[in-house]
């Protein structure tokens, strides 16, 4: 079952000591208590270290420690688990990433110890000062000192902020601007988890997003600013879009055209349980799809399972008309599972549509300005897929204005100049 | 560099005595789109492998000799016919004066109004090639204008 895995979302606990009005996790209560045993871990992780000896391609495999709310863990449990992965990847020459995703009540000061020895970094899910965080039901003033902590410690950490209608035109003063290095930000556009609450309907803001923050992302990505480093991915995407043309999908965990769901990324409950993902709002049998110490023969079941939903994501692409959309090549493409735990349905909603397009006539609209303040900010892009040709069309009209594209293949990196060089 | 080995049949769990037989599937995953042409899934582009004893390797090769027969008479007739006409799968979607398809840096690919225009509808570049043109809305307001 962990035989193509790059990314795992490990659920330590499905418990959780926030109550965030809007969290997808609907029936987290049945889970009150609920911690992974030691000896299971263990026997799960032993199996994730065996098939990547297996699969020995040299890859870095993600481990993402997740909940509910992982930092639930006694302090005796939390070192015996990143103690062990650090010690066994270790001895089998596995390479890898750490981090976890916490909503950051709960990070004493040993473990903020143990994130500092064992962890590449953390993820702090907050809404934002001046009662951005209302939502979340916790006190924001326990993040200034949390931040000052993570930061006196240097450690990498990223904030994961909810963007609705409480926040979204405060976030720029009471959030982006309160952040210092190391830390980073990125956001999540709101998405209802349920369709039978007015009030949770009312929060959302998707329609806004991409003039009120998204725009602004943009804005600080050219002039070098920081920026939110999830999307600086598909603002890269997009403007290698208008330039070149270039493989067209691309290898994911979570986002993209075809996730990773069930394949490259995987979920692993604390029974031992593995579902395609964790965006599902309810735990049902139908993302049960085996168990991790389960033996899969070349992977069969598993890719089975993935070729399977991934049909039924192509299905709601096509009807959905994306492969005819301007957008395509860096639009999130919306998440199946989330959007089937809620309505039943195998389609998706329209919601990145009103993000990922309007971004495609911003670009256009504003390419001669963007390259330009690029190049006079040295911003570079960073290249993912093959580049097979740069539009000509496209080149000759940057050229008008002094600006010129070089590709840096061996550090696939494309810089914007403003000399009379061209590739 | 690996510092380690597979001393076992990774399906029996029996010990290499003799042959330890590396087994690779790869899945290759395309998706046709709405344009009709193939897309490659990389998320199920993968390699998955087995290290095997013969004793298993056998079995796996019963189990793919079972695909050499046909499991209903769809299938049947489609293997009579294949053994007669093996090309009738394959479909010729260029010619061979167009199979290099990659334009040369400077060469006009665009549908724009350029001081070098000249007439490229027929390059088959362009079915690959998603322009602003292609895409149509129902309604401006819905694209975001």
């Amino acid at each position: 079952m962990l035989k193509f895995t790059s990314l795992v979302v490990f659920e330590l606990t499905r418990d959780c000591n926030a109550n965030c009005i809007y969290c997808f996790n609907r029936d987290k209560k049945e889970f009150a208590g609920e911690v992974i045993e030691y000896k299971t871990f263990k026997c799960i992780f032993d199996h994730i270290i065996y098939n990547q000896c297996i699969k020995n391609d040299g890859t870095p495999l993600n481990i993402s420690l997740h909940g509910g709310e992982f930092m639930l863990l006694s302090d005796e449990l939390l070192y015996g688990i990143l103690e062990y992965i650090t010690t066994i990847s270790y001895k089998y020459n596995i390479k890898i990433f750490l981090s976890g995703q916490t909503n950051g009540i709960n990070i004493s000061d040993s473990k903020l110890e143990l994130i500092k020895k064992y962890m590449t970094n953390i993820g702090i899910s907050f809404d934002g000062f001046s009662g951005c965080n209302e939502y979340r039901n916790i006190d924001e003033r326990i993040y200034i000192n949390l931040f000052n902590k993570l930061n006196e410690a240097k450690i990498s950490y990223g904030v994961i902020c909810v963007v609705h209608n409480n926040n979204i035109d405060k976030l720029e003063n009471d959030l982006e601007k309160e952040l210092k290095i190391p830390a980073n930000f990125t956001y999540l556009p709101y998405e209802n988890p349920t369709n039978d609450n007015e009030f949770l309907a009312k929060i959302d803001v998707t329609n806004d997003i991409f003039d009120k923050v998204y725009k602004r992302q943009i804005y600080n990505f050219i002039h070098d600013k920081p920026h939110d480093v999830k999307f600086r991915l598909y603002i890269q995407r997009a403007l290698i879009d208008f330039i070149s043309a270039h493989d067209y999908t691309y290898k994911s965990g979570c986002g993209g055209k075809i996730c990773g769901t069930a394949i490259g990324m995987i979920a692993i409950r604390p029974n031992g349980s593995i579902g395609y993902c964790d965006r599902w709002t309810h735990e049902t049998e139908e993302n049960h799809i085996m168990n991790a110490w389960d033996y899969d023969f070349l992977g069969a079941k598993q890719l089975r399972h993935a070729i399977d939903i991934d049909i039924k994501k192509h299905n709601a692409i096509l009807q959905l008309h994306c492969d005819t959309c301007p957008a395509d090549y860096f639009c999130k493409h919306g998440c199946l599972t989330f959007d089937y735990s809620i309505d039943g349905k195998w389609e998706l909603s329209d919601r990145d549509c009103k993000i990922y397009r309007p971004m495609y006539y911003y670009i256009k609209d504003n390419l001669i300005d963007i390259f330009i303040t690029m190049s006079k900010n040295n911003v570079e892009l960073d290249v993912i897929e093959n580049i097979y040709y740069f539009k000509t069309d496209v080149i000759n009209m940057l050229k008008q204005y002094g600006i010129t594209i070089k590709y840096d293949k061996e550090n696939n990196k494309i810089k914007i100049l403003q000399e009379d060089v061209n590739e | 560099m690996n510092n380690y080995e597979i001393v076992k049949c990774t399906r029996c769990g029996r010990e290499f005595k003799d042959f330890r037989i590396y087994v690779a599937l790869n899945i290759i995953t395309d998706r046709i789109t709405e344009l009709g042409i193939f897309e490659r899934i990389p998320n199920l582009t993968q390699t998955t492998k087995e290290y095997l004893c013969q004793d298993c390797f056998n079995r796996l090769c019963d189990i793919f000799e079972m695909m050499n027969s046909p499991m209903d008479e769809k299938e049947k007739e489609f293997m009579e016919q294949h053994s007669k006409n093996p090309l009738e799968s394959i479909m010729i979607v260029r010619d061979n004066d167009n199979i290099n398809v990659q334009p040369k840096q400077n060469e006009h690919v665009c549908d724009c109004n350029c001081v070098d225009k000249h007439d490229d509808k027929d390059n088959p570049v362009l079915k690959y090639v998603k322009v602003v043109d292609d895409v149509k809305y129902v309604d401006e307001k819905d694209a975001g204008v």
